[in-house]
């Protein structure tokens, strides 16, 4: 079921459940060229099929979702970056933007932000979920990234 | 027949220290004249070597099991330990028994002293220290008092104020009474030249810090840059020059006076206690090291640790030189006996002889009856003698062992470095003790300690070595295997916390997302009407994410996924910023040069040794500033973690009650890596670790067409 015209997506994720969402949430817009269950398959399917975007989780068995996004950056791949994750530490959305990543979505907010990332991205603009305010515990650092957040959700 | 009595006297100095024997020659002049046969017993608290509480009690109570029912007639307290000693103990163990104390300086306020207690007390001489100081370097201009801030301290300043009042307007006088210890010992490095220091009571610091004189005398002396000369001092054990005292002679001769009045029927509160002159002491090393001169000193002053004269440093050499001239002289005579007599010469050297190979046999006996391996080698490196258990070990004849022979049965891989041992330590003529595995007869490689010994002739000639070694393999093997379970263990544990932490992590976690993200779409699939609904879903959400942060959490402390997914620098800064969080310290944390690509052993292993050496300082350091330093060379990766606190104390504890300290000593082995903990009081602790890193090529993958 190719559809002409649609941006190109590769999906990486060890989880059958989150792929499923993930392929019904995107449907709609994007054309899902293929999906990995692990890192080394991430890069060797998007080296191959040269996709606009890649939807990438961070904890993956072989490379993790930061090695792969690095690799693919020194490859020379052009493809966008959006981290689908349960981290939700600003270490590691800042490690996530520092391979090259332009989206960054919570996988408590998959359902609202996930879709707005990857229309953000393909534009270029970057994207972090916020926290849910009541589960965000003193944590001081996460205002540091305020600058990165491009898009506020609806 | 004189009735006896018993003079029960405590000391503070050790035996072998000057002052007792002053004190003690003072003593005894006042017993010569006693009616009674006099018992002394004398003990030596000795609070410099032993300054250890738990060992001060330890001693206290075996004093107290020795004389409980052994009752003294009087004890003689010399110095303010004893004293403080008799105060706590005189009343329950020694009731009735007088004391009387013998002390340096005047008896400090405070002391509750019962009708039992007399005894003769000294008194601080500033001025006269002063002048003393003054006679050995007429060209000072600056006077410094150093004191500190406990009441004893305290009142000690104020007489010095008072005395030194006269001097003013000749010198330029500071007192140093006020400063915390390292800021003290920092003021001490930098003194204008012509200074002299008079070293008052410095029992506390500005910052509460308690010394006692052992302890702070070397660090003032080894930080000044000028003479110092003590009001209180009189073992002169740490490099003071010296200074007017009171005079341990005449206080032992005024103390035993007050004893023998005591003994005689006085009662002690009917003797009030008594002052005693000063008298100068000097330490002759110090006056050297000053380049002061013994004839400026003032008259009458006793000069400590004096080198011995020509005679006694000499008297060896000339009884040595003598007895040659003598020997020579009976070799003369015995030569020409022996002309006269050569039958009777040839009979005493069969005798000889005969001595000579009973020793021998004898020698024999012992070394082939004794449970270790014996060898001896001559001075030409070869081995001329094997023991009966060598050769029964290699189960080889002693022709092939002899020479070079021996080293067939060492093995192969530790042949060069047995050799290399052997004559280094030969060269040196100096004992050496090594291990390497040995053959024995049945073919087995057996781990020995070989340790050897120089041996010299009767004229002092080298002749060679002896040594002796023992099969060791047993004990080796079981170093090793309790080394490998231990490192086991480690393995298992962090094994076991990676499993729980994924299981969390990767199942648990991934299944609390889910339910969140199907509660989400849930929510957004329901008609808008329903908002009672809507509401309780959205908690039910938010509660799910709140149990989705708290496992992740849990999984992090088990095992840190940022190592793991983001590498060991960006690990290792989460870390010092949530052990800083928590207990409120400052920690900072730089890292330089390191490699993304470590293996994860290494970075596992620094990562854990990050965390147990920087819990550690923080729990047992007392600083509020914390340094972590990761830096990479070429070849290896340097882990610093350093403290500004009390330091020693925190070393010690580390290494002493620490399971932590032993898993990360043995995590470093594993990767051949090295520790070292250098920590000195006052000036924190530093923790290095070398970890050797294999240079990795940047590893890039190639990518299959696939």
């Amino acid at each position: 079921m190719k559809k002409m015209g649609c941006p190109r997506i590769l999906l990486a994720d060890d989880l059958p459940e989150i792929r499923e969402r993930v392929t019904e949430l995107l449907r709609c817009d994007f054309d899902i060229v293929a999906t990995a269950q692990d890192g080394q398959r991430a890069v060797d399917a998007a080296s191959t099929l040269g996709p606009d975007l890649v939807v990438l989780d961070i904890s993956m068995p072989i490379l993790s979702g930061i090695q792969v996004a690095s690799r693919l950056r020194d490859l020379g791949c052009k493809a966008k970056i959006v981290f689908v994750t349960i981290h939700e530490d600003p270490d590691y959305v800042e490690a996530a933007f520092s391979v090259g990543a332009t989206g960054y979505v919570f996988k408590s907010r998959l359902a609202t932000d996930l879709v707005l990332a990857v229309h953000g991205a393909l534009q270029g603009q970057k994207f972090i979920s916020v926290r849910e305010k009541n589960t965000l515990r003193g944590d001081a650092s996460m205002s540091q990234l305020k600058g990165h957040l491009a898009l506020k959700r609806a | 027949m004189k009735q006896v009595r018993r003079v029960l006297i405590f000391y503070e100095a050790g035996a072998y220290k000057p002052l007792p024997n002053l004190v003690d020659q003072g003593l005894r002049v006042a017993f010569d004249n006693s009616p009674y046969q006099i018992e002394f017993y004398r003990e030596f608290m000795e609070t410099a070597q032993f300054p250890d509480p738990a060992d001060q009690k330890r001693f206290r109570d075996f004093y107290i099991r020795k004389y409980q029912h052994h009752r003294p007639d009087v004890i003689i307290a010399v110095g303010p330990a004893p004293l403080q000693f008799m105060l706590e103990a005189h009343h329950r163990y020694f009731r009735g028994v007088p004391v009387v104390f013998c002390l340096p300086n005047r008896l400090p306020g405070g002391f509750n002293l019962d009708s039992d207690f007399t005894g003769v007390e000294g008194d601080v001489a500033p001025a006269a220290t002063l002048d003393a100081a003054l006679r050995l370097q007429p060209d000072t201009k600056h006077v410094v008092l150093v004191g500190g801030t406990s009441p004893f301290d305290r009142e000690q300043e104020a007489e010095a104020k008072d005395q030194l009042k006269s001097y003013e307007n000749r010198f330029d006088i500071s007192y140093l009474t006020d400063l915390t210890m390292p800021a003290l010992l920092d003021r001490l490095k930098h003194l204008p030249s012509h200074s002299i220091i008079l070293l008052a009571g410095l029992g506390r610091d500005a910052e509460g810090r308690v010394f006692s004189t052992a302890v702070a005398n070397p660090m003032i002396v080894a930080a000044a840059n000028a003479p110092v000369f003590s009001l209180n001092e009189r073992h002169l054990n740490d490099g003071e020059v010296g200074g007017s005292v009171a005079d341990p002679v005449d206080e032992g001769k005024t103390v035993g006076a007050t004893a023998a009045r005591i003994l005689n029927g006085e009662k002690p509160h009917n003797i009030p206690t008594i002052k005693t002159a000063n008298v100068y002491v000097f330490d002759l090393r110090a006056l050297k090291r000053w380049g002061f001169k013994e004839k400026n000193l003032p008259p009458g002053g006793v000069v400590l640790n004096r080198e011995p004269t020509v005679w006694e440093a000499y008297k060896l050499y000339v009884i040595a030189g003598i007895s040659l001239i003598l020997l020579q002289a009976v070799l003369i005579a015995g030569l020409m006996w022996h002309r006269a007599g050569r039958r009777r010469a040839e009979g005493e050297l069969t005798a000889a002889l005969e001595v000579a190979r009973e020793s021998e046999a004898r020698f024999r006996l012992v070394a082939n009856t004794a449970p270790v391996m014996i060898w001896m080698c001559g001075p030409d490196k070869l081995f001329s003698y094997f023991n009966q258990p060598w050769l029964e070990f290699t189960g080889r004849p002693l022709v092939s062992e002899l020479g070079n022979g021996w080293t067939e049965s060492v093995h192969p891989d530790d042949l060069q470095l047995c050799l290399n041992n052997y004559d280094q330590s030969f060269q040196r003529r100096e004992p050496f003790k090594m291990q390497y595995r040995l053959r024995r007869h049945d073919g087995e490689y057996r781990w020995v300690l070989d340790m050897g010994v120089p041996r010299f002739s009767s004229e002092g000639s080298f002749a060679g070595y002896i040594g002796s070694c023992i099969d060791m393999t047993e004990r080796k093997q079981a170093e090793e295997a309790l080394s490998s379970v231990s490192r086991r263990l480690i393995d298992a544990q962090e094994q076991e916390r990676t499993r729980i932490a994924r299981e969390l992590h990767d199942d648990i976690n991934q299944r609390i997302a889910m339910l969140g993200i199907e509660l989400d779409v849930l929510q957004q699939s329901l008609p808008n009407e329903g908002a009672e609904l809507q509401n309780r879903l959205d908690k039910l959400r938010q509660q799910t994410a709140e149990i989705g942060t708290d496992v992740q959490g849990i999984s992090h402390r088990l095992h840190s996924s940022k190592l793991e997914y983001l590498g060991l620098v960006a690990a290792c800064k989460s870390f010092c910023r949530e052990v800083a969080e928590w207990h409120k310290v400052d920690v900072s944390f730089i890292a330089e040069n390191i490699a993304p690509n470590l293996s994860q052993e290494i970075s596992l292993c620094l990562f854990r040794v990050l965390q147990e050496s920087l819990n550690n300082a923080i729990k047992h350091s007392g600083a509020q500033r914390f340094e972590a330093q990761l830096r990479g060379t070429s070849n290896e990766i340097q882990l610093t973690v350093r403290d500004h606190g009390i330091g020693f104390d925190a070393a010690a504890v580390m290494v002493s009650r620490g399971l932590g300290f032993i898993s990360m000593r043995e995590r470093i082995s594993v990767v051949k890596g090295t520790i070292l903990i250098a920590s000195k009081p006052m000036g924190g602790t530093e923790i290095t670790v070398r970890v050797p890193v294999v240079a990795r090529a940047a590893s890039k993958t190639t990518v299959g067409a696939a």
